[in-house]
């Protein structure tokens, strides 16, 4: 186990999603299953990414580790909606409207994560809009949007910064590589998601 | 009695605990603290979409005594039932989202002659979104919903070990749980109120 690799939690059937599988056989990154991942390991994580199939109800248990990992200048990358408090400033998922305007996307602001990506692109695919995000995950005071849905540009997508170069970065739709079907724009985001993680890029 | 597994992700919390169903659950046991005592009274027992199989599987035994006992247990699609239930044949298959862009498309699925009720005012519109796979279902098996070439999408199966299990490679609570796919929604809601009535 190394724990300076960011760390994939995997919590859904057939193990590291493909489009990970690289960075895993590179030495980049560690994917582990989330019944094997105690708050210890939690706690001593310099970077953490969570699907949209994370038990949330389990990681509750781990809330303090994350507590303390970000206190540390550690970062968690969050994809899916928040139904459970487990991650320190991420309130949880508010459901936007279900007309074509409400799924409209909007970049409210710059990140290392969408360096050389156009995030306007993952509005549709294949002309059908939603896949990318339908609502967003209640941000804490301090926090900055980045993306925001539907005609009040509420942010999808946000990043709170905390002391120490640390934060949390909320994503509240699918997986982000799961948002287009071209496979390069796929590899950039994750690549820019895996070198946030390992604190290659500011915060 | 109506009771569900709850393995925690947002779309379960959401379809399970969400006020549209919620109050339909009269008892939600996490996979890890399934016993026989926690099924005390349990008539049927959902267990949802995209479980891990990798939970479920060492509880066997105590699914087995459900059954055996005269238990329903409903097992969801995206739960890799092959994995964790002896005797399911499955097959998976590439899932296409597209299907429903050509203008008149239809996916076939649909549901066969044989009456169930849990699937009652459940039409052809409820139970069509995509595919997942199909089932080889064991002899005596009857099969309720096929695809358009007679597979087999959901089968109950009163033989294999008592009571009745039913297996579908639909996966509607997933959907529903993460907002979208209105069609999941509308089978649910026929579903999961059929299902607590049995």
């Amino acid at each position: 186990m190394n724990t300076h690799l960011p760390l994939l939690v995997l919590s859904h059937h057939g193990g590291v999603p493909e489009p990970f599988a690289r960075f895993v056989r590179d030495g980049r990154l560690a994917a582990e299953w989330e019944w094997d991942i105690t708050q210890a390991r939690i706690a001593a994580a310099r970077g953490v990414m969570l699907t949209l199939h994370l038990d949330q109800i389990r990681a509750m248990e781990w809330r303090d580790g994350f507590d303390a990992m970000l206190a540390q200048g550690g970062r968690v990358l969050l994809n899916g909606h928040a139904e459970r408090p487990f991650l320190p400033g991420v309130g949880h998922f508010i459901l936007g409207g279900k007309q074509r305007k409400h799924l409209t996307l909007s970049v409210l602001g710059d990140h290392p994560l969408f360096e050389g990506v156009d995030r306007l692109t993952f509005e549709t695919r294949r002309g059908v809009a939603g896949f990318y995000g339908r609502g967003h995950n209640a941000m804490p005071a301090g926090a900055q949007a980045l993306t925001g849905i539907g005609p009040d540009a509420a942010p999808l997508d946000w990043v709170w910064r905390r002391d120490g170069g640390g934060g949390v970065l909320s994503h509240a739709g699918n997986d982000l590589w799961t948002g287009s079907e071209d496979m390069a724009l796929i590899d950039r985001l994750l690549d820019n998601a895996v070198r946030w993680l390992a604190h290659e890029t500011e915060a | 009695m109506l009771a569900t597994l709850q393995p925690g992700a947002s779309y379960q919390i959401e379809a399970l605990e969400g006020p549209r169903y919620g109050a339909l659950f009269k008892r939600r046991i996490r996979p890890e603290a399934l016993t026989a005592s926690a099924l005390e009274g349990v008539s049927v027992l959902f267990v949802p979409c995209r479980t891990h199989p990798q939970r479920l599987a060492k509880h066997w035994p105590i699914f087995a005594e459900f059954l055996r006992n005269g238990g329903t247990l409903v097992a969801m699609g995206e739960t890799f039932q092959n994995e964790w239930i002896p005797a399911v044949s499955f097959h998976p298959e590439e899932t296409n989202f597209w299907w429903w862009l050509e203008p008149g498309a239809d996916l076939g699925v649909e549901r066969t002659g044989v009456a169930h009720r849990a699937l009652d005012g459940i039409g052809k519109a409820d139970i069509t979104w995509h595919l997942h796979g199909w089932y080889d279902p064991p002899k005596g098996a009857a099969t309720l919903i096929v695809d358009r070439d007679g597979k087999t999408l959901m089968y109950e199966d009163r033989v294999s070990f008592g009571g009745s299990l039913i297996v579908t490679s639909l996966d509607p609570s997933y959907h529903h749980g993460s907002h979208f796919m209105p069609a999941t929604t509308r089978f649910l809601d026929k579903f999961l109120p059929n299902l607590a009535a049995l």
